[in-house]
């Protein structure tokens, strides 16, 4: 399946606004741990950031040098160290309007257009 | 109360006791957050040498702009001193379970504090203890085995109580005009360490989310604010020139929480600034955090991979950017090494304060008391007050008007800098 988001990575200035909202969409409340999209800031020391998205078959990680879409049970080197890894979050289920998409400020989520 | 994380907590380091006590709605009905709870904080733990971390309602939000937290302390002349902390600290705070802490008496022995889910421990820090500031959050990171930790790191000039010695926020400068480096390093505090995995909930769930949205949708459609960097340099008569010279060392631009501002700007001088993949160079450069010590080094001759040098040898120090900037212009140096010899040699400098004639406006205290920050306010028209105020009432039922408000701004009598990059 496409992805329901396309996601530019160059264009997130890494505000973590997309996580928030998502978030919200699933639990009425501002949080970072229930979020199918996440704002990839573990590297902070090479300024190495970007987004994780995770759909009902995927992994994408749109990283600063390029967008890779993973099948779900292929191996990742694990991409969000401590709190609630990507994988163990609920998939995206597609809805719309996308309140991440909504939320960035930087242009960087967009919802795809249908395939 | 929604919004907030309802708690405060009371650190008393001589006793080498967390305590994490419920906030009584009254107190918050009172004075709201941000500056206005830490000046009540610090009125009522006056004799106790406090120092005290706040956040407002709004901060950790989706308003944009709200990633504003404070750091704050009585001077020696009792007028309450506070410096904003940005990127990930404030909302990290709120969202580690605490809407303010409160540090009082000394350690017996060098700690820090650790924050997350609600929990504040006391842990030993005596491995810590004569580290610079990115080896302390690293090694804190490493030891709590998760790198998005967000350290406010004490260097080795705040150990030595260095009037210049500033908070550093993991790595990085900060806007700390006050010292705070010292503060917490005389109290044998080397770091507040936080991660915040808690959930706000808020009175009016889906109007706020959709009054938030609306907020950030008419920053964005009026174009985004001009970069708070830009802005600062946009006065002076190089400014251009200063960008120009800086760009081929630039590698990206970032902002903090929920903003749509890319005030910071990394640069890499230890690999080509134009590589965007994680490689084995595991710090290939810093993120300027100081507009103005940029510039004054671009005036003073350095090169900008020297200038990001130096500026990573003041962050791992824990000095106020500004400042070392200054003396190692003053002193005619043009590389980091020498640079740096030349802070060094001046242990004693003092920072700069710049006073805003008729003290900030009317937004920017608003802005530190709702936990937005004050940067964004001044750099966009949008949001308003009345929207802010609106996102307050939504979030947590108070009856808050313009009114009532201004008599809690009103009533802030601390310090504060409207700059805060
Ligand atoms: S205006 Fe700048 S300093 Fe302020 S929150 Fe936005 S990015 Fe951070």
């Amino acid at each position: 399946m496409t992805t329901h988001l396309q996601i530019d990575p160059l264009l997130c200035n890494g505000c973590g606004r997309c996580e928030i909202a998502c978030g919200h969409y699933r639990d009425e409340g501002y949080t970072v741990t229930s979020s199918s999209i996440l704002l990839y800031r573990a590297e902070e020391k090479n300024n190495y950031f970007g987004l994780l998205y995770k759909t009902e078959d995927d992994l994408v990680a749109a990283r600063p040098d390029g967008v890779q879409v993973r099948r779900q049970g292929e191996p990742v080197e694990d991409s969000s160290p401590g709190g609630k890894p990507i994988l163990l979050r609920p998939p995206c289920d597609g809805c719309d309007p996308a309140p991440c998409a909504r939320a960035c400020m930087a242009g960087a989520i967009r919802v795809a257009e249908e395939a | 109360m929604y919004l907030y994380a309802e708690h405060i907590l009371m650190v008393d380091l001589t006793a080498g006791t967390t305590n994490a006590g419920s906030f009584a709605d009254d107190l918050v009905e009172e004075v709201i957050g941000g500056v206005a709870l830490a000046e009540r904080l610090l009125a009522d733990y006056a004799d106790r040498d406090p120092v005290v971390l706040a956040t407002g309602p709004l901060t950790g939000t989706l308003t944009p702009g709200a990633s504003l937290g404070v750091i704050s302390r009585l001077g020696e002349d009792g007028v309450p001193l506070h410096s904003p902390l940005t990127l990930f600290m404030g909302s990290e705070l709120k969202y580690s379970g605490f809407d303010a802490v409160v540090i009082v008496g000394e350690s017996p022995s060098p700690v820090y504090l650790w924050l997350h889910d609600g929990i504040a421990a006391l842990e030993d820090a005596s491995q810590l203890w004569g580290l610079d500031t990115w080896q302390t959050s690293d090694a804190i990171k490493t030891a709590k085995g998760d790198e998005v930790i967000q350290v406010l790191a004490v260097g080795p000039a705040g150990e030595h109580g260095a009037p210049a010695a500033q908070l550093v926020a993991n790595y990085w400068g900060t806007a700390d005009a006050h010292g705070f480096g010292a503060a917490l390093g005389a109290k044998n505090v080397k770091a507040v360490a936080m991660r915040g995995l808690g959930i706000l909930d808020a009175e009016e769930a889906e109007d706020l989310f959709e009054h938030s949205l609306a907020m950030g949708e008419a920053v964005t459609s009026a174009g985004l604010p001009a970069n708070v960097i830009q802005g600062l340099l946009g006065g002076a008569p190089d400014a251009a020139a200063c960008e120009e010279w800086l760009a081929p060392a630039v590698h990206r631009s970032k902002g903090c929480f929920s903003c749509p501002c890319r005030c910071f700007t990394y640069v890499k001088y230890n690999e080509p600034a134009q590589e965007m993949a994680s490689t084995d160079v595991a710090e290939p450069g810093c993120l300027l955090t100081d507009a103005e010590a940029v510039l004054a080094l671009f005036r003073g001759g350095f090169s900008p991979e020297e200038a990001g040098r130096l500026f990573e040898g003041v962050a791992r120090r824990g000095l106020h950017p500004m400042t070392a900037a200054a003396r190692a212009v003053a002193a005619g140096t043009t590389t980091a090494a020498d640079g740096l010899a030349a802070v060094d040699a001046d242990p004693a400098a003092t920072i700069a304060q710049e006073v805003t004639p008729g003290g900030p406006d009317e937004r920017t205290r608003a802005g530190y008391v709702l936990g937005v920050c004050p940067a964004f306010l001044a750099a966009s028209d949008s949001p308003g007050l009345e929207d802010l105020l609106e996102a307050v009432r939504l979030g947590t039922g108070m009856t808050l008007d313009a009114e009532g408000f201004s008599d809690v701004t009103a009533a802030v009598t601390g310090v504060l800098s409207p700059r805060v990059v």
